[in-house]
C-alpha cells in the first residue's frame, strides 16, 4: 500500500528535481551564453580638426572643440593666397612679385598666380615679371608633375590592388617579355600563364622585392637587369643567374642576393606542369610602356 | 616531309625535357619605389604631468596608439613606416598642427608623409587628436578628434586609418571591421571576436560545448553560429550588441552552415531531417523553410551571391565534393570545379566577381578563386594546410585559417600575395568570417 504511493511520491519529487534543476541549468545557461553583455562597444564621435580637399561628412552635433581645434590649424591655403596677392600692387611692383613669387611655393600656387598675373599685367616693368613668372611656372610644373606622378603611382598602385580581386587585371607585373632570350615557341603558352598563375608569379615578385636591398645612387631610368631562375617543384631554388647584365657589378649581384634570400618559395602551383619553372625577373624601368 | 619533322621534334624535345611552358619574365619596381616612406611620430600626452601610477597607464596607451597607427600604415600596403629611432623632430616641443611642424627635418629623413597626434585621458576617456601630412606639400591631407574609451586605444586610431584610407584612396577603409573566428579543440571550442589585426580578442559564447562556422548579419550587429549546447547540432543568432541569444533552427538532425542573405531576412542552412542533407532557406520572418536542393549527395556550406540571386555550396553529388552555384531564381544547379579531391567552404566575393573555395588535392588544402560561372580557377596560396576563405569587406583581402600550430589566422591580399599573420594571442584559430563594413 504505502510501497505504491512513496513509489509515486518519489516519482514526482524526482520529476520536481530534474525540473528544478533543469530550469536553474537553463537560467544559468542564458547567464552563462553572454545574455546583457555588449561585445562591439559603440561609434565613436568624431570631431572634423580641419576641413581637407573634401568637405565628407560632418560630425553630427557641433562640437565644442571645432572652433578651437580650427583654430589650431590656421593653415588653409586661402587666406594666404588673397593676402599676397593684394600685397602685389601696393608696393613697388619688381620687389613685391619677387615677394609673392617666393610665398607660392606652397599649395594653391595657381590661383595665387591667376591673380598676380592679372594685376601685374597693368604694371610697366612687364618683361621682368614675366620672366620671373614663367621661371616661376616652370618650376611649378615640375613640382606639381613630381606630384602627379607620385600621386598617380599611389593610385596606380591601389587601383591593381583594389582590382586584385580580378585576378586577371591583377596581373598588371607581368608583362610580355620583350627580351631576345624569350623562347619564341612558348608566346601563347606564357599569355596563358601570366593569366593562369597570377598569384604564384606575384608571391615570387614580392618575396624578391621584400628582399632586395637597392645599391643607392643609380638613376632607375637607365639600369636595367635581367636574372634567370630556376625553382624546383618543393618551390627550392635550384639556380639563380644573370641572364642580361646591368653593366653594373653591383647592381647585379643585389638582385641575385635578394633571390636567394628569398627562397625557399613556395611550391609550385598544383596544376602547373613539368619538374621545374624557369622563369625570369625583370628590372627595367626604362624598356616599359 | 622529314626535313620538316626535324625541328617539329627539336621543338617538341626542348619542351618537354625544359620547364613544360615559356618563360614568363616579373617585372620588378625598384624598391624605393614600391611603398611611400611614412614616418610616425609618438603621440604626445596632452595631459597634466602624470602622477606615477598613471604613468604606466599612459605609457601604456601611447604606446598601443603608435603600434596600431603602423600596424594600420603597414597593412595598408602603401606605406613603408620609417623607424622611429630616425626621427627629428621632438615630439614634446612641437606643435601638433603643421604650423608648428618642421617639415624640413622630416624630409631629411626621408619621410614622404607624416603622422603626429596627442592624447589626453580623462578618467576613462580617451581623446585623440591625429593628422596626417604630406611632407613634400607640407599640407594636412587628415585631421581628426576622436573620443572613446581608453580601454581601446586601438579602435580610435583604426577610425583614423580609415578616414585616412578613404582620403587617399576614394574608398573605405577596413580598419574598423573585425573578425570572427572559433578557437578550442575537442568538445569545447568557442567563438571569439576580434579587431581585423588579431588585437582585442574576446570571447562571444561561454557554454563549453562545440560551437562552430559563425557568421555575420549583414548589418554586422548579429552573428549566427552553429552550437552543440543543448546536444545536437542547432543554429542560434547572438545580437553584438546586446549579447541576446536566441535559436534560429533546431530541427531535428543537424542545422549547419548558415549563412544570413545579404538583405538579411533570410538565412539558407542545411538540414538532415530527410534521407540526405540538403540545402533548405528558412524565412525569418515567417520561420518557413524552402528546400533547395533535392539528391542522395550531401548539401553544404550555402554561400550567397551578393545580389542575393544565387547560392555557392558544397555537394558531393557527383563523387567528390565540388562547389556549385544554384541559380535561386531558376532553381537549376551548376557544377564550376572539376579538379581536386575536395573543394569546400565556398566563399563569395564582395564585388560578385569571384568565389573563393579551399581544395585539397593530396590531403592539405590551399585556398582557390574561381569565377561564378567556374571560369578563370586559380590558385592563391600554395604552402601548408590553408582553409575556410572568408573576404575583407572591400574584397581587398581574404582571411582563412592555416593549421600550422593547429590552427593560425591568415590574411593575404585578394590576389594571392603579402601573406601576414594575424595574432590574436588565442590559439587553434579556426573558420574565420570577417564582418562587412562597420559603419
Amino acid at each position: 500500500m504505502i510501497g505504491p504511493s512513496m513509489n509515486g511520491f518519489g516519482k514526482t519529487l524526482a520529476g520536481s528535481v530534474i525540473l528544478h534543476a533543469a530550469l536553474l541549468a537553463a537560467v544559468a545557461f542564458v547567464f552563462a551564453s553572454g545574455a546583457g553583455r555588449v561585445f562591439i562597444t559603440p561609434v565613436y564621435t568624431v570631431d572634423l580638426i580641419s576641413e581637407g580637399p573634401r568637405p565628407a561628412r560632418q560630425a553630427s552635433q557641433p562640437a565644442p572643440q571645432k572652433p578651437e581645434a580650427a583654430r589650431a590649424e590656421p593653415a588653409p591655403p586661402e587666406p594666404a593666397v588673397p593676402k599676397a596677392a593684394q600685397a602685389a600692387p601696393k608696393a613697388q611692383a619688381a620687389k613685391v612679385s619677387k615677394d609673392a613669387l617666393t610665398i607660392k611655393k606652397k599649395p594653391s600656387v595657381d590661383e595665387a598666380l591667376k591673380k598676380i598675373e592679372k594685376k601685374v599685367e597693368r604694371r610697366k616693368d612687364e618683361a621682368l615679371v614675366a620672366s620671373s613668372i614663367d621661371d616661376l611656372k616652370k618650376k611649378m610644373e615640375k613640382e606639381r608633375q613630381s606630384r602627379d606622378e607620385r600621386v598617380s603611382s599611389l593610385r596606380e598602385e591601389i587601383g591593381s590592388r583594389a582590382g586584385a580581386a580580378k585576378p586577371r587585371e591583377a596581373a598588371p607585373a607581368l608583362k610580355p617579355p620583350a627580351s631576345p632570350a624569350a623562347n619564341a615557341a612558348g608566346g601563347a603558352a606564357r599569355a596563358d600563364l601570366e593569366k593562369k598563375y597570377p598569384a604564384f608569379y606575384g608571391v615570387i615578385r614580392d618575396k624578391v622585392q621584400e628582399n632586395w636591398i637597392y645599391p643607392q645612387g643609380l638613376k632607375d631610368n637607365r639600369i636595367s637587369v635581367i636574372v634567370s631562375i630556376k625553382i624546383a617543384r618543393t618551390g627550392k631554388l635550384l639556380d639563380v643567374a644573370v641572364e642580361k647584365s646591368s653593366g653594373n657589378q653591383a647592381f647585379d649581384s643585389s638582385l641575385l642576393n635578394a633571390v636567394r634570400k628569398a627562397a625557399p618559395f613556395p611550391p609550385l602551383p598544383v596544376d602547373m606542369e613539368g619538374s621545374f619553372l624557369e622563369t625570369g625577373l625583370r628590372f627595367c624601368p626604362g624598356c616599359e610602356q | 616531309m622529314a626535313k620538316n619533322l626535324i625541328p617539329l621534334l627539336l621543338i617538341l624535345f626542348t619542351a618537354f625535357s625544359a620547364p613544360a611552358w615559356g618563360k614568363v619574365y616579373i617585372d620588378l619596381a625598384a624598391p624605393s619605389q614600391s611603398a611611400m616612406p611614412v614616418a610616425v611620430q609618438e603621440l604626445r600626452d596632452l595631459g597634466p604631468a602624470p602622477s606615477p601610477q598613471d604613468k604606466a597607464v599612459r605609457e601604456a596607451v601611447k604606446n598601443e596608439l603608435y603600434d596600431a597607427v603602423v600596424t594600420d600604415l603597414k597593412f595598408s600596403g602603401f606605406f613603408r613606416v620609417i623607424d622611429r629611432k630616425a626621427n627629428i623632430e621632438d615630439p614634446l616641443k612641437s606643435g601638433l598642427a603643421g604650423a608648428d611642424t618642421d617639415f624640413r627635418s622630416w624630409r631629411a629623413i626621408g619621410a614622404d608623409a607624416l603622422v603626429k597626434g596627442g592624447f589626453l585621458i580623462e578618467g576613462d576617456k580617451l581623446t585623440v587628436e591625429i593628422r596626417f601630412f604630406d611632407c613634400v606639400t607640407e599640407k594636412l591631407v587628415t585631421g581628426k578628434k576622436f573620443s572613446g574609451s581608453a580601454k581601446n586605444p586601438r579602435r580610435i586610431i583604426h577610425f583614423f586609418s580609415d578616414a585616412v584610407y578613404e582620403e587617399l584612396t576614394g574608398k573605405k577603409g577596413v580598419f574598423t571591421s573585425k573578425i570572427l573566428f572559433v578557437s578550442g579543440s575537442g568538445g569545447n571550442k568557442e567563438i571569439y571576436v576580434s579587431d581585423y589585426d588579431g588585437k582585442n580578442a574576446t570571447k562571444l559564447t561561454r557554454n563549453r560545448s562545440i560551437n562552430l562556422a559563425p557568421q555575420w548579419s549583414p548589418d554586422a550587429k548579429k552573428m549566427l553560429y552553429v552550437s552543440y549546447k543543448r546536444g545536437t547540432p542547432a543554429m542560434y543568432s547572438l545580437d553584438l550588441t546586446s549579447g541576446k541569444d536566441e535559436p534560429l533552427s533546431s530541427k531535428p538532425g543537424i542545422n549547419i552552415g548558415g549563412a544570413y542573405s545579404p538583405d538579411g531576412s533570410r538565412v539558407a542552412l542545411t538540414l538532415s531531417g530527410e534521407r540526405s542533407p540538403e540545402l533548405f532557406v528558412l524565412d525569418l520572418r515567417s520561420k518557413e523553410y524552402r528546400k533547395l536542393t533535392d539528391n542522395n549527395g550531401i548539401d553544404v556550406s550555402p554561400s550567397w551571391s551578393p545580389d542575393a540571386s544565387k547560392l555557392a555550396y558544397v555537394s558531393d553529388n557527383s563523387g567528390n565534393p565540388h562547389i556549385h552555384v544554384l541559380d535561386l531564381f531558376t532553381g537549376n544547379s551548376k557544377r564550376i570545379t572539376f579538379k581536386g579531391k575536395y573543394n569546400s567552404s565556398p566563399s563569395w566575393s564582395p564585388d560578385g566577381r569571384h568565389i573563393a573555395f579551399a581544395r585539397s588535392d593530396s590531403g592539405r588544402f590551399n585556398i582557390w578563386v574561381i569565377r561564378p560561372d567556374g571560369e578563370g580557377l586559380t590558385q592563391l596560396t600554395f604552402e601548408g594546410d590553408n582553409r575556410h576563405p572568408s573576404w575583407s569587406p572591400d574584397g581587398r583581402y581574404i582571411v582563412y585559417s592555416s593549421s600550422e600550430r593547429g590552427g593560425t589566422l591568415r590574411i593575404m591580399r585578394s590576389d594571392g600575395t603579402g601573406v601576414m599573420k594575424v595574432d590574436t594571442g588565442i590559439k587553434g584559430e579556426k573558420a574565420p568570417a570577417w564582418s562587412p563594413y562597420l559603419r
